[in-house]
Formats: C-alpha cells, structure tokens, sequence
C-alpha cells in the first residue's frame, strides 16, 4: 500500500497536527491495508517534515499495525533531515 | 559563530516586561504561530529553516516523556541542522540557557532570568535573526 503524503499538507509541522493526521489515516486509510502489506509513505510533493509531525503519524503507524514502513519519494532536504530521527534505516 | 552577547542583552531588555505587546516576536497561541510560520515558509522556500523553528516553537509549552513517542528527537534534529549548516541559535527559558554554534554547543546560567522561552536564531545572513 501506498499511501501519498501530500494529502496532508506539502508542510508537516506540529505534534498536534501529527497526531490528527495519523488518527485520520487509521480511520480510513491504514484499516484496509492486509496484514503483511508494506505501506510506502509517498513525499512526493511535501516540503516540510518537522519530526514532532513524523513521530506522531510513524511511531503511531508502528506501533498501531505490525506491517514494515517504508518511504519513497523524499526529495526535499528537509523531509530527509527529518526522517534521520523519525525512521532511522 | 554563536548569537552576539548585545543582541540577547538587547533583545532581553528590549521585551523585559514582556513579549505580549510585540505582535512581531510573539504569538499567543498555537494557531497564530502556526500560521506565522506557514506563511514565513511559503514567502522564503527555507524548507529546513522552517521546520527548525517549527520544532522550537511547538516544543517548548509542553514536555514530557509519553511512551512510545521518541520525544527529544526534535531537538535533536534542531541541533545536528543548526550545527550541519553553520547557523546558530540562543535558547533561555527562566535563567538556564543553551548556545549553538560554532560547532559547538555550550549550556549556561544567565544573570537575568526571564518568564518564558525565548529563542533567537541566526540562518546566516548579519540581519537574518528572528525571535520566535
């Protein structure tokens, strides 16, 4: 499953609005997505990525489904030096 | 190079009674700061520069250490940008404060304390500091 990040917002910024964000993807988004499916955060588009936004939306999505996270797409030097702390390889 | 010791002490002196009456350096809630910024953001393109202030701005009301949530990331992440790009930055929160720059970062006790966070950054250019 692929989910595209821009659906969000091009800037992710705030606990807060991590937290919303992550809760609107569980509600309908991540329910449908089989148990042993990688979901693939798509940042195509995105500018920003504050890690508070990132740990809300990625540990939650850890933490809730057991299923791998990967991302593609993270063109912008901002969302790469936020995906260091969030989702270290 | 750190932030210039005469502009904390002016900037200090500057607001002593406080920051309220500054609509340019300070935003009474969440919703105006998040707004400032969005907008600071879109006008400049400073993708990194934004989400530095935007961790600074929406760490310092509340802190705690909810698990699973991997707080201190953030400022971590504030730290490695500022000192990767050469910026700088001065935090005081009552009378203890920290300093980045010059690849270095230097924890101290002010003279003066003050209500509050206050957090001055430098992104490089001499008139570049902006106090969030």
């Amino acid at each position: 499953m692929t989910v595209s990040m821009i659906k969000f917002g091009d800037i992710l910024i705030s606990r807060p609005a991590g937290r919303e964000a992550f809760l609107a993807g569980a509600s309908y988004v991540f329910k449908d997505a089989p148990e042993n499916d990688e979901i693939i955060l798509d940042f195509k588009g995105v500018k920003v990525l504050a890690p508070s936004w990132g740990d809300e939306f990625i540990t939650g999505l850890k933490t809730v489904y057991k299923n791998h996270v990967a991302v593609t797409n993270a063109d912008s030097p901002a969302v790469r030096a936020a995906l260091k702390y969030v989702l270290p390889v | 190079m750190c932030i210039p010791e005469i502009l904390i002490k002016k900037t200090i002196f500057d607001y002593g009674r406080g920051f309220t009456g500054s609509t340019d350096c300070f935003c009474s809630s969440r919703d105006i700061f998040s707004a400032r910024l969005d907008s600071f953001i879109r006008e400049t393109t400073k993708y990194l520069e934004g989400a530095i202030i935007g961790e600074i701005g929406n760490n310092t009301l509340i802190i705690s250490g909810r698990a699973p949530e991997q707080r201190g990331n953030g400022l971590k992440f504030v730290r490695a940008s500022i000192l990767d790009n050469r910026w700088s930055l001065y935090f005081q929160s009552g009378n203890g404060c920290c300093r980045l720059g010059g690849g270095s970062t230097i924890f101290t006790t002010a003279l003066s304390s003050i209500s509050g966070c206050l957090a001055i950054v430098n992104f490089g250019k001499p008139d570049a500091e902006k106090v969030v």
